[in-house]
């Protein structure tokens, strides 16, 4: 047992460092469950209330594909529906930057190698992150258990929702675990564990968008398809639970198998050697920002792509699997045919990639605050470079960013949707509705980059406030929250289209206001001294 | 000759922490100028205010007859900069951060780059996350000596290096002095700086206490003497200005400042001298004074 001494001393290092933040994630993770609960008991007060909302929601399968299917027409089954997915990926971002936080970030910064001279085992820094991560898994779902029997509901079916949050969670805190292991970069670390998360998503919604039939196997090899399938208050299935659990202790004992033999600060992906002189280019503040955030863009555009291809793949199913419904059929003529439905799974998907597009802008210009707190940034402002490129090099791709991926999403899914209609102007048309959504994405990197350059010892709140406006826009409805708080998001004022009417004002309010945060930013870094 | 950096009164406060307090300090043309005190007593704040990385409250400074602050990116293209905790871009090589460092400043000789990595002895295809401290240092070092600035500001320049190339980086100075560059030197190794340096500032809680050459400050500063005598020197205890005396029989030694000199000498003379050693005060000596009369 000498390889986790000093597990206890680890964990209460981990706990003290993170006790603001992960008390954040846990108490938004277990609230909303019961939030969303109270709400829906005020908008459908009566069975038949329920039964109407969940049949009204289940004849519109743009909203089925984005959400999943509703289990269950009760308020267990409606609240579990509305919240399901987001809380998976929610509980799967906490574990995958608390993982990497307390790992691999460690190693890179050689923490982990001081730590490593103490008394303290070999294994137990790891250890440490694993049980912290799973137990931070585990209060978010007793939180909701706890919620949910508060709010009245059976308790069989909140142990199961309960259940199925913390598995999920456990699994990707296993994905972190391994993913650890293999970069010698946090940030990479990072990227692979969202990139899961991502997939599992979008599998899951390629898989319930193609109902039953050819393609609905996508979504149960899918982490967060898989806690659906635990089906909270409508007959609840034990397995998916059992099979998460297994699969994280698997990912867990790999981890921990490399961890054991591999050095500290080393990783399974080794580093090369580089260039002995720069390429002539490489000369300028732009320059190096391409440097730094090439290999993050490209990515991103990757993943945009692929994953616009697959989810437009399956809009036309979305339409017209509700047509050969006979008891549908006039419902949906009456909104006006298929097309509607689709455009309307349209619209969802695109403001989904719209706030994952603002965290890629976000990111892009948060690299402003990493350069900083790494010291990078003084060898650069002590050349001949002036405050106002260095912060322009990176604001540049935090505003191309969204742009670059909505409209590569916006294509790939368009095109993905003309190939099974046949007509190839859908390119266009979905790829020019994405472009809507962009000046939303921009007042979240102009707000990130005002905060980083007014109070740089907090530059990460950038994050915070991306976090708080797309829980508003994703998840404020379902809390029944006021107008004017959904407001506060950029995100609630996005067009929705395709299908939509598209209004002027609002898109020039959006792009006013970025362009002025961003302003102010670039201004008052030129009057701050260098942290 | 004109001075290369002159600065008046500075002031930078922190919170409530005062950094610098009226900081007075001149560099002239052409000299290698040490900058001397322990952790935390302002050198890199000042550095910092010279770089116009930050901005001092009050006071004023020159550099190269600019406004560091205003006039920062101009001034960058004739500086070079050694910072004293260097942190390069994990994911580029040594030899593409050399590079990119000197086109983003006022340029780079190509030739002499080559000469000093290989002086040096970097391998430049490492990625920069691979490097030890000492390698990261010679990087940022190279970059800064093989520029064309006319000014280098160097922050604990030879931290993390070895000794060899601790002495290569001295003889780089030397020539490069002799080539009439400037160089403003922050260092607590006081070896270093009496090697290269003609001249020194010594700052304490954010003031300079001592400024000048060090054969100046040796003048105004204790000699100290250690010599054999025939008899016991009568008198030397109650004599003013000297310190530390011990008297082991016969042989005796001693600090004793320099306006006491020759008193001291006329009581040894009269005991009768059979051998004696005189020796200035070392650097380390002057410095330890400074503080520990702040500290007593």
């Amino acid at each position: 047992m000498s390889e986790i001494a000093g597990l206890g001393r680890m964990i209460r290092v981990i706990l003290r460092r993170d006790r603001i933040q992960l008390p954040v994630w846990i108490l938004v993770i277990g609230l909303l469950p019961a939030g969303v609960a109270s709400a829906f008991t005020g908008l459908y007060p009566t069975t038949a209330a329920l039964s109407t909302a969940a049949a009204t929601i289940a004849s519109n399968t743009a909203f089925v594909a984005f959400l999943g299917p509703i289990q269950s027409p009760t308020l267990g089954g409606l609240v579990v529906w509305r919240v399901g997915a987001a809380l998976s990926v929610l509980a799967g971002v906490m574990s995958v930057l608390l993982i990497t936080r307390h790992t691999r970030a460690e190693e890179q910064t050689g923490r982990r190698e001081l730590i490593g001279s103490t008394t303290i085992g070999r294994q137990a820094p790891l250890a440490a992150a694993i049980v912290v991560g799973a137990a931070a898994n585990l209060v978010a779902g007793l939180l909701i258990v706890a919620g949910l029997l508060n709010a009245g509901l059976e308790a069989k079916g909140a142990v199961a929702f309960g259940l199925a949050i913390t598995t999920v969670g456990w699994l990707f805190t296993g994905i972190a675990a391994f993913a650890a292991q293999l970069p010698d970069s946090s940030r990479t670390s990072n990227a692979i564990g969202m990139a899961v998360i991502g997939a599992s998503f979008v599998l899951r919604v390629a898989g319930d968008a193609a109902g039953t039939g050819g393609a609905g196997w996508l979504s149960w090899i899918s982490p967060i398809g898989l806690a659906a399938r635990v089906g909270a208050f409508a007959g609840e299935r034990w397995w998916p639970v059992l099979v998460l659990t297994i699969v994280a202790l698997g990912l867990v004992a790999t981890a921990s198998a490399i961890s054991n033999r591999r050095d500290v600060g080393s990783a399974v992906i080794r580093t090369g050697l580089g260039p002995a002189e720069a390429v002539p280019s490489l000369r300028s503040p732009w320059a190096l920002a391409w440097r730094l955030q090439r290999g993050l863009a490209l990515s991103w555009t990757v993943a945009f792509a692929v994953f616009g291809l697959l989810l437009g793949a399956f809009a036309e199913g979305v339409g017209t699997l509700m047509e050969e419904t006979p008891t549908l059929a006039d419902v949906i003529a009456r909104l006006g045919g298929s097309s509607i439905i689709s455009n309307a799974y349209l619209a969802a998907m695109l403001s989904v990639a719209a706030g994952i597009a603002a965290a890629h802008g976000v990111q892009a210009v948060l690299r402003l605050h990493g350069e900083e707190t790494d010291q990078h940034a003084e060898i650069v402002l002590a050349g001949a470079v002036d405050r106002r490129s260095w912060v322009g090099s990176h604001l540049l791709f935090g505003v191309m960013a969204p742009v670059v991926d909505m409209v590569v999403f916006g294509a790939a899914m368009g095109l993905a949707y003309g190939i099974s209609t046949g007509d190839a102007t859908e390119v266009l048309r979905v790829a020019g509705a994405a472009m809507v959504y962009v000046p939303a994405s921009w007042v979240m990197v102009g707000l990130a980059l005002l905060v980083f350059a007014v109070v740089p010892q907090r530059g990460a709140l950038g994050w915070s406030a991306l976090g708080a406006a797309l829980i508003l826009t994703l998840l404020g409805s379902a809390l029944n929250l006021d107008q004017w708080l959904l407001d506060l998001s950029p995100f609630t004022h996005s067009p929705s289209v395709p299908g939509g009417a598209v209004r002027a004002l609002p898109l020039v309010v959006l792009i006013g206001l970025s362009g002025s945060l961003a302003w102010s930013g670039l201004m008052a870094f030129g009057h701050r001294d260098l942290e | 000759m004109e001075d290369v950096i002159e600065v008046r009164g500075l002031e930078k406060r922190f919170g409530l922490t005062v950094a610098l307090d009226g900081l007075d300090m001149s560099v002239a043309a052409g000299e290698v100028h040490g900058f001397l005190g322990p952790n935390g007593a302002g050198k890199s704040t000042t550095i910092r205010v010279l770089l116009g990385l930050i901005r001092a409250d009050a006071g004023s400074a020159r550099v190269l007859g600019g406004d560091p602050w205003r006039d920062a990116t101009e001034l960058h293209k004739r500086i070079s900069y050694v910072p004293g905790d260097v942190a390069l871009w994990p994911t580029l090589s040594g030899g593409e951060v050399i590079d990119l460092l000197g086109r983003m400043g006022g340029g780079l000789d190509g030739r002499r780059k080559s000469s000093l990595i290989d002086r040096f002895e970097l391998d430049p295809t490492k990625k920069c996350k691979t490097y030890s401290k000492g390698n990261r240092q010679k990087v940022a070092l190279i970059a800064a000596l093989a520029s064309n600035a006319e000014l280098l500001i160097l922050d604990e320049p030879t931290s993390g290096l070895d000794p060899l190339m601790e002495a290569e980086f001295g003889r780089v100075i030397r020539e490069d002095s002799g080539n009439g560059r400037s160089v403003l030197m922050a260092s607590h190794i006081l070896s270093e700086v009496e090697a290269l340096c003609e001249r020194v500032s010594i700052v304490r809680a954010g003031k300079i206490v001592e400024t000048g050459s060090l054969d100046d400050m040796r003048h105004l500063t204790r000699t100290t003497i250690s010599a054999e005598l025939a008899a016991s020197p009568a008198g030397l205890p109650s004599l003013e200005g000297v310190h530390d005396l011990s008297v082991d029989g016969a042989t005796v030694s001693f600090q004793v400042d320099q306006t006491s000199l020759d008193a001291a000498l006329k009581v040894l003379a009269s005991a009768g001298v059979v051998s004696l050693v005189s020796r200035p005060p070392t650097l380390e000596e002057l410095f330890l004074r400074h503080y520990q009369e702040a500290s007593s």
